[in-house]
């Protein structure tokens, strides 16, 4: 969102510019992002793409921040009891463009994305589901409407932003995807679990500065450990009484 | 929601006014319902050098949140007709793909960014973002080119990138063995 301030502050279009990554993380997930909204015309380079003196006619050194617009201390002392910015709404709308997925109509019936995360040997992911398959199953038991199972860390950034525009409830664990909810179908429902010791505000303001309905679960179970990865139980009959109540919204 | 009446973000988030003309070095860009403004900060004016005409403008953009806050401004900046030097430029794609706190960004030599410009008043280098503060502080502004030396250009407009992923992790260990709910939620 940074970026797209910037290029907007000083005008510039992405089809003129090219993005050179300018630190030593790995390309990651958002990469497809950068290179489709943000330099869709010329390949994205890395510093290594030049040995010697090298004149730029023009240079744009990014703006970093490190306050994420939706961590809690945007609200304080309270839960914002707002709704939609025009930041948010103007991101949305020029990433959603990028991708031609900005005129995309409401899917008919809902739609309803369950995002799950699981542990590999190479990576100890963050939050896992400990009862997966009873919420699946909950999912799987609701009639009229179109139920979607997926680990988005498998997919790439265009599947997974296709996904969520034709999704009108977005269920998730506490984590950064959910920040996807953002991209999702007009009038959308989050209904986030968010494990005993999260309070419930990020993602709160992430629907809600996008103008969509937000559903907290709580988890009332302790969580177990597996290094910096920790398992959180879904209370079931909770969640189908939520799930419901989100399905009746999205309707 | 308060009082049944729907009220907009832009009181305690930024909000946004897009396709507004910029005309710098001096612009203000703001939305009627904020205080939202960024203006030119950091201005190193051109100078005719042997062969370059070198521009460094640099603004502070202050987010609403970060004004409630009490918090500073962050900072972003264009330039023009500026020269780097990549072989003082070090730094590889760290082997985890995350690398640790404090190597994030990549490692400049002396000179490894120039220009011929005159700093202004405002120039403080202390004023730079972390990850531009490292390259601006190899800056050299008086840069003359070696007879016969050639530069390579590249006339696309370009975006230096350092992302920071930020440091939001699952469950620590010791979060969750010492840590009673109700104190979590305190």
């Amino acid at each position: 969102m940074n970026m797209f301030l910037v290029y907007e502050i000083l005008g510039l279009q992405p089809s003129e510019v090219q993005v050179m990554l300018f630190d030593r993380f790995a390309d990651g997930p958002y990469m497809e992002l950068v290179r489709r909204a943000f330099s869709p015309s010329h390949p994205v380079l890395r510093h290594t793409h030049y040995r010697g003196k090298v004149l730029f006619r023009r240079l744009v050194f990014h703006l970093e921040s490190p306050a994420g617009l939706i961590f809690p201390k945007v609200s304080r002392p309270g839960p914002l009891r707002c709704r939609r910015t025009s930041l948010f709404d103007s991101y949305r709308r020029f990433v959603l463009q990028s991708f031609d997925l900005l005129k995309v109509d409401p899917p008919a019936i809902p739609s309803v994305t369950l995002t799950l995360r699981h542990r590999t040997p190479e990576k100890n992911v963050g939050r896992v589901m400990a009862n997966e398959q009873e919420v699946v199953q909950v999912l799987r038991s609701g009639n009229m409407i179109d139920v979607r199972v997926v680990d988005t860390a498998t997919m790439k950034f265009s599947e997974q932003l296709k996904l969520i525009r034709s999704t009108n409830v977005l269920i998730g664990i506490h984590g950064a995807g959910l920040m996807l909810i953002m991209f999702a179908a007009e009038e959308a429902v989050l209904v986030e679990v968010h494990p005993s010791y999260r309070q419930d505000r990020h993602f709160r303001h992430a629907a809600r500065m996008t103008g969509k309905v937000y559903m907290p679960l709580r988890s009332s179970s302790r969580e177990t450990c597996r290094g910096s990865s920790d398992s959180v139980t879904v209370p079931i009959d909770e969640f189908r009484t939520v799930v419901d109540g989100a399905v009746r919204i999205a309707r | 929601m308060s009082g049944g009446r729907v009220r907009r973000c832009g009181a305690r988030v930024s909000e946004f006014t897009p396709a507004l003309p910029w005309s710098p070095p001096h612009h203000e860009w703001r939305s009627k319902s904020t205080h939202q403004s960024v203006t030119p900060y950091i201005h190193v004016i051109g100078s005719q050098g042997d062969r370059l005409h070198s521009q460094l403008t640099c603004y502070p953009y202050h987010q609403q949140h970060k004004i409630l806050d009490g918090r500073g401004e962050d900072l972003f900046c264009e330039a023009s007709n500026v020269v780097i030097d990549f072989s003082k430029v070090g730094g590889t794609v760290s082997p985890s793909g995350k690398p640790g706190k404090g190597s994030e960004y990549l490692r400049f030599g002396a000179d490894s960014l120039l220009a011929t410009c005159r700093k202004t008043e405002h120039y403080d280098p202390r004023l730079f973002m972390p990850h531009h503060s490292l390259q601006m502080h190899n800056f050299r502004n008086d840069f003359q080119a070696a007879d016969g030396e050639e530069l390579v250009e590249h006339a696309a407009t370009t975006y230096l990138l350092a992302r920071d992923e930020g440091d939001h992790r699952g469950c620590r260990l010791a979060f969750c063995l010492s840590l009673s709910q109700s104190q979590t939620l305190s």
